[in-house]
């Protein structure tokens, strides 16, 4: 049985959505955000507390479609720029709050410090559970009875009735697809 | 010695099964642990996603607002700029919304003013409320200024003494706490200017002028220079 991934439809390697999104159709925006404005306003309220977050939302979603030209679909995903956008955003929002409220150096250094490391940690964890959600079915299921489970090698062979060499090679597969992911969309990389 | 296979690799960092390593190899091969560690911490992250896979999106109010702002006609040509569209946009309620097409027009007219030089009309506004804008930070060392509230819902910023702009000066709205308002350019900061409050904005709540330097393009709060309130 597959989870909701975050996007509604399919996006596997055929998905056309980040070509038409580069090349500027307006329903690929629309679909955009059906996809991953859950993520952006998650990531978003994460980092500046939940009154600001739609702001932080409409702000990334137009930055990135006036800055769609800059999107490289060699260099990540659509989501893993999606979020470099609104991380940026985001902790540039904490920052400029805590210089107007006067803050002092240390105190503005440790809110900028630990928006970056709430904002870090919300896009891996978003980036993997994309990618997740994205592998082949059967490889999925044996991750999610290993993670969500708790389930060692054994008892997954037992749970499913797949080979032994079955279930460690998805482990092994499907954890390389995860990590992969994790180093290409969950470090923030330029516009 | 033969470096432990990726099998057992995964099955160390997911289980971590001394069974798995009999040799005890890990503890002696930082290439091998170091790649454990690796996968410990993205399946460290994979098991924490669980919440995230039902994300709703975000409501369709912030989607409205996003096609307004991304699909917005081309904007009219710097001449017209100050009578046309601040007529075309009186009610704008969505402060993003406003500091977007502000940020926007200032980067492609960066010298012109949206703003309307307050000695032209025949009939000026009553003037309703003044605050008095001081130094909020050393770089605006010598910088003062003045906000008067009129009563056509506009703020009249004079500012004097703030250093040559960088980029550009800019009128905020501020409540104290957390949330901010762009209101529109106020130039090298040497001239009288005039900014409207958008309709949804009460002075109540938002008491504080700040007056903060941007570098251009920058669409958030800059860094504060000066600030004044409006008394209750
Ligand atoms: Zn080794």
């Amino acid at each position: 049985m597959r989870p909701a991934p975050l996007s509604e439809a399919d996006h596997g390697d055929d998905d056309d959505l980040p070509v038409r999104f580069a090349k500027g159709d307006e329903t690929a925006l629309r679909e955009l955000y059906d996809r991953y404005s859950g993520a952006v306003l998650h990531l978003a309220a994460a980092t500046v507390g939940p009154a600001e977050a739609e702001d932080i939302v409409q702000a990334t979603f137009v930055a990135a479609w006036q800055s769609r030209p800059s999107f490289d679909p060699d260099r990540g995903s659509l989501l893993g720029w999606l979020m470099t956008i609104a991380r940026r955003r985001a902790v540039d929002h904490v920052r400029s709050r805590t210089r107007a409220d006067r803050a002092t150096d240390e105190a503005r250094k440790a809110t900028s410090e630990v928006a970056d490391e709430a904002a870090d940690h919300v896009v891996a964890r978003i980036v993997i559970a994309d990618e997740l959600a994205n592998l082949p079915l059967e490889q999925q299921r044996v991750l999610q009875l290993a993670f969500f489970d708790d389930l060692t090698h054994e008892q997954i062979v037992a749970a499913t009735g797949l080979p032994l060499g079955t279930v460690k090679s998805h482990l092994r597969r499907g954890m390389a697809r995860l990590r992969t992911r994790w180093e290409v969309d969950g470090a923030p990389f330029g516009p | 010695m033969p470096h432990l296979d990726p099998d057992q690799l995964v099955l160390m960092a997911l289980e971590g099964d001394p069974a798995d390593d009999p040799t005890a190899h890990l503890t002696a091969c930082q290439e091998c642990s170091r790649e454990v560690d690796a996968l410990r911490r993205v399946a460290g992250i994979a098991r924490s996603t669980v919440g995230l896979r039902e994300l709703p999106p975000a409501p369709d109010r912030v989607w409205n607002r996003i096609a307004d702002e991304a699909f917005a006609p081309p904007e009219p040509s710097p001449g017209r700029r100050a009578t046309a569209a601040s007529r075309r946009r009186p009610a704008a309620t969505a402060w993003g919304r406003w500091r977007i097409a502000v940020a926007a027009a200032i980067a492609a007219v960066c010298a012109m003013t949206l703003t309307l030089v307050f000695t032209r009309g025949p009939q000026p506004p009553r003037v309703v409320a003044t605050a008095v804008l001081a130094v909020n930070n050393p770089a605006a060392a010598g910088g003062t200024g003045r906000a008067e509230l009129l009563e056509s819902r506009q703020l009249r910023i004079t500012l004097q003494g703030l250093p040559a702009a960088t980029g550009y000066y800019e009128v905020w709205l501020y409540d104290g706490h957390q949330r901010m308002i762009g209101l529109g350019d106020a130039g090298s900061g040497r001239q009288t200017v005039v900014v409207t409050i958008p309709a949804a904005a009460d002075i109540g709540e938002f008491p504080i002028v700040d007056i903060s330097a941007q570098r251009l393009g920058q669409q958030e709060h800059g860094q504060s220079m000066l600030q004044g309130r409006f008394g209750r």
